[in-house]
């Protein structure tokens, strides 16, 4: 177990955000997480990258507990993409993109060619060759979370947290980071709209009003009653001719 | 390979950092050339042959007073305090992601305003405390009333507080600035309240050598942190979650650098008055010129935040024969043209 | 003096000379006053003042009994008054409130400063007194060629003269019928004022020079000095000294590199009770003028030629004349005589 939450609770204000959300994920393993709007799918990724304090519960990665880490060692082992991270600096890509080796550089251990190597390997997985003089501020939506990208895996980190990071990605690109993910021998978390992408990942987890409410493979988890339940919609289940997988099919209520 | 790399940067770096003392130097001097009288750039450099490499020219010793005693204390003193004010504002903006930050957000020059006429005007301390000990006690209180109230507010300095120490730096300048206005109208006459305005609005002139030894380590000291948490900053360039998910304590590098930052502009203010737009105006300069990595803008920012106080005091001395301007009304007729320029080339360069 | 103002002067003297020769003051009596008309129907039978130099010219015209409110003192009174001022209430140190004016029903109330009951006026505006029937009188001093509406103490447009301050004087002193000491009064200080200047004159000086130093914001930052018009200045131009600053302001902030650099024959400091800043204390300026590296090279220290003077004579009072008998006196004492 390489990451775990154990009765994890949240709230903000008296209100409960999240309750008693146990989990834990494999190394190696890629897990979803879907949920409706509001349903905490941000709040449970930002605890478990430990950039939030939770209100009860813990976290622990290999064991340790997340609390009682330096900040500097938990970022060397996990990456958090947020969902939407601006600046108004007049920053460039390549700055952007080396500010992921920001953990792992210290006054004895400065800025070497080691670190060079992995910012344009990490420009080259995110497909931002060539982009690296580019002002952060004549990127696109999708530019812009691809260099997110980049510099969260700039961080060489165990662990990669990506919340909604799909958004604003034309289609190419949403399936190429997905492809990367897979690929990566890292173990990632990630937060999903399409749960057709969710069935892509080997493990689901479906939240709803804070509760985790299902956990396990998409095939156990992403069942049509849950689908119904949780999202309210009718979905039926497709199969494409050319290589036998399962699809979702989506159908409004009424 | 990467060791030729390395020792390449690293003697590019030494470079450049010669090349920025040099050009400390060069205003230093120059502030000491020029002054209210003329003395000829000769007498300037005997004058200083004399005290620090032992010649001995034969100098009138007033000339040599005036050179040694006044106008080179005080340029260095212009020049610490340029650099401190400057690196608060541009830490305090890339910390609170606030563009409009300057030192004075949190409070502290309204409270050195009140603690100055504390002391002279309702004769606080009766006579015991200096009027730059009471602007030094009175940005303190300031500060830690608005910590206080920043921290009541909403968690503080925390990663989502960032809002509520600008509000709280607003509310806290306010109240002292009533307080500052209430002890004046009540026990203020025409040349007191005269008085005080002209400290407020900054003023170099008293500066002698102890303030040298005590202005000096000061801006040292924020230079120093500045280069030590430029890293850090860095990582503030997405917000604070981003810093943390980046490694960097956020609550702990937030506390350390704005109580720095208090303590740097405090102790300037307490010296020199309160002198506006330096915070403000010289980050953006900088950025302008070096780019927002601030293993490179720190102490370019110092540097041209030196330069500039430097320039600024010269010019107040100079600009009307005879007589004296508050430095606090150059910097300002300055700043903020040359604010306005930044802001437009800025604009035009995306 | 100018032309100008030397006939204006004349004219109120001859005018008040022949009223004081030919009978008591005639009332209803119209006195010209800072720009405003004030009539008064009778002997006014009490007063209020605001401002130490008009408390004391009162005294000096023997009306201390008619003063039942005093306010805006800088410095202990003058000593031959110490007996009346301990009977006469003061309403406040620094500036009274308009309401503890008027409380003591005053038949004028006497007033230094412009800037008291001027348009911003602090205590109130001279109209707020005259509407509830209550006169004012502002010493010429600080309005005769002066305009309060500029600069932070007002700006004059032509040097100060103690013709301005006799002028208070005998104003004041027809207003209470008491034209006889008044007369007397004047007389007496003009005498005092001729003696010094000729004094002065007889030493012949040639390039003597001074600063008066009346104190500054810190100990070590620029001081205030006099200007070119106000009464130092006044006081300057009649002994044959020159001022070494060229500001028109009252009291302008000069830099001590510029006063060093111009190196004057003598220093004038002032001495006050009021403690605000620390160089108030004369003592603490003679300090910094020995100590100080720049400061303790002028001639005027290393020869020792440093003039303390009451900080009240530098303003236009009735001390004025009382510092030019100090300058004088000091001339002589430093053998500045060719």
């Amino acid at each position: 177990m390489i990451l775990e939450a154990r009765n994890l609770c949240w709230s903000a204000r008296g209100r409960p955000i999240l309750a008693g959300v146990d989990l834990s994920v494999s190394e190696g393993e890629t897990l979803g997480l879907v949920g409706p709007n509001g349903s905490g799918k941000s709040t449970l990724m930002q605890l478990l990258a430990g950039i939030r304090e939770p209100s009860s519960g813990e976290v622990r990665v290999k064991g340790r507990r997340l609390a009682e880490m330096p900040r500097r060692q938990a970022a060397r082992m996990i990456a958090f993409l947020e969902q939407q991270a601006e600046t108004t600096e007049a920053i460039t890509v390549r700055d952007a993109v080396e500010l992921g080796r920001t953990p792992w550089l210290t006054p004895l251990q400065p800025w070497s060619a080691e670190d060079d190597r992995i910012v344009a390997r990490a420009l080259a997985d995110a497909d931002m060759e060539g982009f690296e003089r580019r002002s952060w501020s004549t990127l696109s939506g999708g530019e812009r979370q691809r260099v997110h990208l980049a510099r969260a895996l700039a961080q060489c980190p165990q662990i990669l947290l990506l919340d909604e990071p799909t958004n604003h990605l034309d289609i190419q690109h949403q399936l190429s980071i997905l492809g990367l993910v897979a690929r990566l021998p890292v173990t990632a978390v990630i937060a999903l709209h399409d749960l057709n992408q969710a069935l892509a990942c080997d493990r689901v987890g479906v939240l709803s009003s804070g509760r985790l409410v299902a956990l396990g493979t998409p095939e156990e988890v992403l069942t049509i009653e849950r689908v119904h339940a949780v999202f309210g919609v009718r979905v039926s289940i497709v199969t494409d001719p050319c290589d036998g997988t399962r699809l979702f099919r989506f159908r409004p209520l009424a | 390979m990467s060791l030729a790399l390395s020792q390449q940067a690293y003697v590019s770096r030494l470079g450049r950092g010669a090349l920025g003392f040099a050009a400390l130097a060069a205003a230093i001097l120059a502030g000491t050339c020029i002054g209210e009288t003329p003395i000829p750039v000769l007498v300037v450099l005997q004058t200083l042959a004399n005290k620090i490499l032992g010649a001995a020219y034969v100098l009138d010793p007033i000339d040599m007073g005036i050179i040694w005693n006044y106008r080179l204390p005080r340029a260095i003193v212009a020049a610490c305090c340029g650099s401190g004010l400057a690196i608060s504002g541009m830490v305090l903006q890339s910390l609170l992601r606030n563009a409009l930050a300057d030192p004075y957000l949190l409070g502290i020059s309204a409270g050195a305003s009140t603690g100055a006429v504390a002391v002279t005007v309702a004769g606080l301390g009766a006579g015991a405390v200096s009027m730059s000990l009471g602007a030094f006690g009175g940005a303190v209180a300031a500060f830690l009333l608005v910590a206080i109230l920043a921290r009541a507010a909403g968690g503080g300095v925390t990663l989502h507080g960032t809002g509520q120490i600008v509000l709280a730096g607003i509310a806290g300048s306010q109240l002292f600035n009533a307080l500052t206005s209430f002890i004046i109208t009540k026990s203020a006459n025409a040349e007191q309240a005269r008085g005080i305005m002209f400290w407020l609005l900054g003023n170099l002139s008293g500066a002698r050598w102890p303030d040298v030894w005590l202005a000096v380590p000061v801006a040292l000291l924020g230079l120093a942190a500045c280069v030590w948490f430029a890293r850090a900053l860095d990582a503030f360039a997405f917000g604070a979650e981003a810093a943390a998910s980046l490694g960097v304590p956020v609550r702990s590098v937030q506390v350390v650098l704005i109580g720095l930052t208090a303590l740097v502009t405090a102790v300037m203010v307490s010296i020199v008055g309160s002198i506006g737009f330096v915070g403000l105006v010289i980050p953006h300069a900088a950025r302008f010129i070096v780019g927002v990595r601030h293993g490179r803008l720190g102490p370019a920012t110092a540097l041209i935040g030196a330069a500039f106080l430097i320039a600024a005091d010269v010019l107040s001395r100079t600009i009307i024969p005879g007589q004296v301007l508050p430095i606090g009304v150059i910097t300002a007729l300055v700043g903020a043209p040359a604010f306005a320029l930044i802001l437009v080339r800025g604009r035009r360069a995306r | 003096m100018t032309i100008k103002h030397m006939a204006f002067t004349a004219a109120s003297l001859a005018f008040l000379t022949v009223a004081a020769a030919a009978a008591p003051t005639t009332y209803p009596l119209n006195v010209q006053n800072c720009g405003e008309t004030i009539t008064f129907q009778q002997t006014p039978a009490t007063t209020v003042t605001v401002g130490q130099a008009a408390t004391e010219v009162l005294y000096s015209l023997g009306l201390g009994d008619k003063v039942t409110g005093t306010s805006v003192w800088f410095n202990e009174v003058l000593p031959e008054f110490k007996d009346i001022n301990d009977r006469v209430e003061r309403l406040a140190d620094n500036d009274p409130s308009f309401e503890s004016v008027v409380a003591k029903k005053p038949g004028l109330v006497a007033v230094q400063y412009v800037w008291h009951v001027g348009p911003e006026g602090i205590v109130a505006t001279r109209e707020q007194f005259h509407d509830i029937g209550v006169p004012t009188y502002v010493l010429p001093a600080d309005c005769v060629a002066k305009d309060n509406t500029v600069g932070v103490d007002g700006t004059r447009s032509e040097m100060f003269s103690t013709a301005t301050i006799y002028q208070g004087i005998e104003e004041l002193a027809a207003i209470f019928d008491v034209q006889d000491k008044g007369e007397e009064l004047v007389a007496a200080l003009k005498a005092r004022e001729a003696a010094s200047i000729e004094q002065a004159k007889a030493l012949d000086l040639k390039d003597a020079s001074a600063v008066f130093w009346f104190s500054s914001a810190e100990m070590d930052i620029d001081p205030y000095v006099a200007g070119r018009k106000g009464a130092p200045a006044y006081m300057m131009d009649k002994l044959g000294v020159r001022n070494v600053v060229e500001s028109d302001e009252e009291w302008p902030v000069v830099g001590w590199e510029t006063i060093a650099k111009a190196n004057p024959t003598m220093i004038v400091i002032a001495r006050m009770d009021r403690r605000r800043f620390p160089a108030d204390d004369h003592e603490k300026k003679l300090e910094f003028l020995k100590t100080d590296p720049v400061a303790s090279q002028m001639e005027a220290v290393k020869n020792n030629r440093i003039v303390v003077m009451d900080a009240h004579a530098m303003d236009a009072t009735i001390r004025t004349i009382s510092g030019i008998e100090v300058l004088s006196q000091a001339l002589r004492d430093f053998g500045l005589a060719k």
